[in-house]
């Protein structure tokens, strides 16, 4: 008899504990109603996760934002040029033992890439010229999206090799923000060696080798084979697809013409640079394209042996919400797609939201 | 006497049909069991003398013929046919007394009456000190105890035993046949007990029932008026338990030709 | 009466004192040799780490500070502590086992107590139930609302070794007790009640235990893709995404002892139900 009622109180207990855990559970996310939800997307779903109402805005770069707007489903609510002016975007990147043992091979593939962005700002002056339907069918091609979308996502990109001034505050001012928000401690940068932020970004950053790149002339002799990493239709690697591009270069490509053999990292094209980082890390990478934020970030916290050789490109992405959104407050309680937590995408989302006061959260 | 019958089998053939070939376990088997009686079917092993008690238990259909039970047709297994089977088959996640409550327990009798019912029966077959124990923690002896005590506890009218003791060592098995006797002796219950050794059936039953090797039909019934307790190593005891083995054996030696025949064939 | 009663309680108490002695002599063995083990294996690791010195493979003691830490500190992407995180998964596993339950147990007590349900049932379970829980979150994501988006990953993660456990255990159970059980009176109406699900609960509570494993490594791969409110495996994937490995270790290892610690849990009532029913 007495054994059965001590069964049944701690089935009670039991039952008690349960639901007041679930009950509990309930509160906690009351906190949740104030402040975004962000939550990882990969960005060629981020246009349907909109559509299917799953999320309330995404932030992303192109083609991934006008493929929303011009397909009707979502709106732009800010360019990232209104969040940050001018700010960092893609970057060529190269691991350092393959920089150091292949000099030389290095400064031929930038110059090809320089040659390449010179190109493409040319080609993007006038929409009227040859050049620039090349561009559109070489950018559909890549970006797997419709004339339409490819055009309008072209128009808010800036292509750019240089490493200018404004590029090293940009970076600068990132890695002060990744500190300033936890995601990188202190102890991070010194243990990587550097004395402060300033010193990193002017160590991370190698100009030597695109000042050299510019004197490069072409050649016939095959100088060696990259192998380049980059992200799934990114329409800021256009740089890419152009360099390899036959047409582009009157019927030898761009890497060809300085003697650069080039092939897909295993694994590439990666959903985000985040990804391309631990490809490098695991040795499938020698240099790539991918956004200065997560080489910045996972350089510092993870150690992985790069450096950044020259700019792809500034600017180029978006905050895209639904109709029914009007302002970042009424993104409050709601969940909202990002690439990944190392894109600087994430990052123009915390910057803005902490200029109007909100939390973001997941 | 037929008016004293408590179950009568008419005609009783029963045939298993399986896929590939249908084996007649029963053939025309006629029997009348007496209220009160001790009855022994014996038979060699695989005669289908369990078959004729899972018949009267309802647990199986017959092929051919009727089974009365007070003159009612048996048409499915009900609380005035207790069982007790060879293998136990206790509840193992009910304690002993639990055990022996079951069957009041399904008919919905209110607790504390038939837990003083089943305290009766713990007495009854001497299991005091182990109403809380699981069937797990006793003997085989014990176990069949519980058996016992779980199909009296339904007061049914006639208690049938499936080789009860098969499963137990010489010693346990003497002893429990010894209490069985008691316990019949106590209650007045009609019990139909199948076994194939001879010295049981001699050792407990008013009448033996010997039965052909399959299909199963009545070689033989002889009645046994020795006094209780009976003595095993008497006189008259060994003269019947000749007599009777006699009987068997031939059912073994035929039993064994037919299998080798099947063989060859 | 009441000498010989007592007498055989003493007797039974003096024979379990007596294997109490000896069992807890093993069993200080036994965990002797498991500490051992795990000792071992995290100087293998250290060792392994130092030889290779990369961040990916954080050293144990950095791993053993990023956990403590992250229970004294909000993470910087989601703001909750680790507690939040484990209470978060805990929720989300909990709902997913409970439905699970609730649909597992009196469905496999069908299926193996009627051979039609069965029929009806087998193809459909037999064709869903090859098929990895994580291939079902995309779908999940958009077809339900946190936390029974996550919820229906762990849900059917663990419904169907609870469904497959309960009707082996329903066909398991001895035909001669059912028998037993018909001559006693019970009709086909509480056969289910009084004789089936009993029998049953020992498997069942097999097929809870394995399924509570998997519900936690379906918890882990449904967090870390497009999950709110946070969640361990979240925060597996938010700290691999930053390249904060040694945070990433300290989340993993918090997986696994959650996982020991509700299978282990599990395991105990297992056995405490399985003692205390004698059917062991």
């Amino acid at each position: 008899m007495k054994k059965v009622s001590k069964n049944k109180l701690m089935s009670i207990i039991g039952i008690v504990i349960i639901v007041s855990v679930l009950l509990l559970a309930g509160c906690f996310e009351e906190d949740g109603e104030k402040s975004i939800k962000a939550v990882k997307i990969a960005p060629k779903d981020m246009k349907a996760s909109l559509d299917s109402g799953d999320i309330a805005g995404y932030v992303a770069w192109e083609p991934y934002c006008s493929d929303s707007v011009v397909g009707g489903v979502g709106k732009t609510l800010h360019l990232s040029g209104e969040i940050w002016p001018g700010h960092p975007c893609c970057v060529v990147a190269v691991e350092k033992n393959f920089a150091s043992s292949n000099p030389d091979l290095v400064k031929h593939f930038l110059k090809a890439h320089m040659e390449a962005t010179t190109w493409m700002v040319n080609a993007l002056a006038d929409n009227t010229s040859m050049e620039y339907s090349l561009l559109v069918d070489i950018a559909v091609d890549f970006t797997a999206r419709d004339e339409a979308v490819v055009k309008e996502a072209l128009s808010h990109m800036t292509y750019v090799y240089l490493l200018t001034e404004d590029f090293y505050d940009g970076l600068k001012e990132y890695t002060d923000k990744l500190i300033e928000f936890e995601i990188v401690t202190d102890d991070k940068i010194s243990e990587r060696g550097y004395e402060d932020t300033e010193d990193f970004v002017d160590k991370y950053v190698d100009e030597t080798y695109l000042q050299d790149a510019a004197t490069v002339t072409p050649t016939s002799t095959s100088l060696g084979t990259v192998r380049v990493g980059y992200l799934l239709g990114d329409l800021h690697q256009l740089a890419y697809p152009v360099a390899k591009n036959s047409d582009v270069g009157g019927g030898k490509s761009l890497f060809e013409k300085y003697g650069v053999t080039v092939t897909d990292a295993s694994g590439a094209p990666y959903s985000n640079g985040g990804d391309e980082m631990d490809h490098f890390e695991a040795g499938d990478v020698d240099m790539g394209y991918l956004g200065s934020a997560p080489a910045v970030l996972k350089h510092l916290n993870a150690g992985i042996n790069t450096m950044i050789l020259a700019q792809v490109n500034n600017e180029g992405s978006a905050i895209i919400v639904a109709e029914s959104i009007d302002s970042l407050k009424d993104l409050r309680g709601k969940k909202f797609g990002i690439p990944g937590f190392s894109t600087v995408q994430y990052f123009l989302l915390r910057m803005i939201a902490e200029e109007e006061n909100i939390k973001v959260s997941t | 006497m037929d008016g004293n019958a408590l179950i009568k089998i008419e005609h009783l053939t029963k045939i298993f049909d399986s896929d590939d070939k249908s084996v007649s376990a029963i053939s025309n088997l006629n029997l009348t069991i007496e209220e009160g009686e001790f009855i022994t079917l014996l038979g060699p092993s695989g005669c289908g003398k369990t078959t004729i008690l899972r018949l009267i238990a309802g647990l199986e259909i017959p092929s051919e013929g009727i089974i009365y039970e007070r003159g009612e047709k048996v048409e499915g297994p009900g609380p005035n046919r207790g069982m007790v089977f060879q293998e136990f088959a206790l509840f193992p996640w009910r304690t002993v007394i639990k055990n022996i409550e079951f069957g009041l327990e399904i008919q919905g009798m209110p607790k504390e009456k038939r837990r003083e019912i089943a305290m009766h029966y713990i007495d009854l077959v001497n299991l005091e000190g182990f109403e809380n124990a699981h069937p797990n923690e006793l003997s085989g002896g014990m176990k069949q105890r519980v058996g016992i005590a779980r199909a009296l506890a339904n007061e049914p009218d006639v208690l049938l035993m499936d080789e009860p003791f098969g499963s137990l060592d010489a010693q346990t098995r003497n002893i429990m046949q010894r209490e069985l006797l008691g316990i019949w002796q106590k209650t007045n219950k009609t019990i139909v007990f199948v076994t194939h050794s001879v010295d049981e059936a001699l050792y407990l039953s008013d009448r033996v029932v010997v039965l052909t090797s399959r299909p199963a039909t009545i070689k033989k019934e002889i009645s046994i008026d020795l006094l209780r307790p009976r003595d095993r190593a008497g006189k008259e005891f060994a003269k019947l338990r000749h007599e009777i083995l006699g009987e068997v054996e031939e059912e073994v030696t035929k039993a064994i030709a037919s299998e080798r025949k099947k063989e060859e064939s | 009466m009441n000498k010989k009663a007592s007498k055989a309680q003493k007797n039974r108490t003096f024979f379990l004192s007596f294997f109490k002695v000896k069992k807890n002599r093993d069993r200080l063995i036994h965990l002797g040799i498991s500490i051992l083990a795990v000792i071992i294996f995290i100087l293998a690791w250290d060792l392994y780490a130092q030889l290779q010195n990369k961040p990916y493979l954080p050293r144990p003691h950095m791993v053993f500070d990023a956990l403590i830490a992250s229970f004294f500190n909000r993470d910087p992407f989601s703001q909750r502590y680790m507690g939040e995180h484990i209470l978060a998964s805990m929720v989300r596993i909990l709902y997913g086992f409970i439905i699970a339950f609730i649909l597992a147990v009196p469905l496999g007590l069908l299926m193996g107590w009627s051979k039609h349900v069965h029929n009806a049932g087998n193809p459909i379970v037999e064709l869903i139930r090859p098929i990895p829980p994580i291939a079902w979150i995309p779908f999940a994501i958009v077809f339900f609302d946190e936390p029974f988006d996550t919820a229906f990953i762990v849900f059917l993660g663990i419904f169907f070794p609870v469904l497959i456990n309960t009707i082996f255990g329903v066909k398991r159970i001895d035909p001669i007790i059912i028998d037993a059980a018909k001559t006693l009176g019970v009709t086909k109406r509480n056969m289910l009640q009084k004789v089936i699900f009993p029998a049953v609960i020992p498997t069942l509570m097999t097929g809870i235990r394995i399924g509570l494993g998997i519900g936690w490594m379906c918890i882990v791969a449904a967090e870390m893709v497009g999950v709110t409110g946070g969640g361990v495996g979240f925060y597996i994937s938010a700290m691999a995404d930053v390249g904060r490995y040694d945070d990433m270790f300290a989340g993993m290892i918090v997986i696994g002892i959650l996982g020991f610690i509700t299978v282990g849990g599990a395991s105990y009532i297992e056995r405490r139900v399985s003692r205390w029913m004698g059917m062991r």
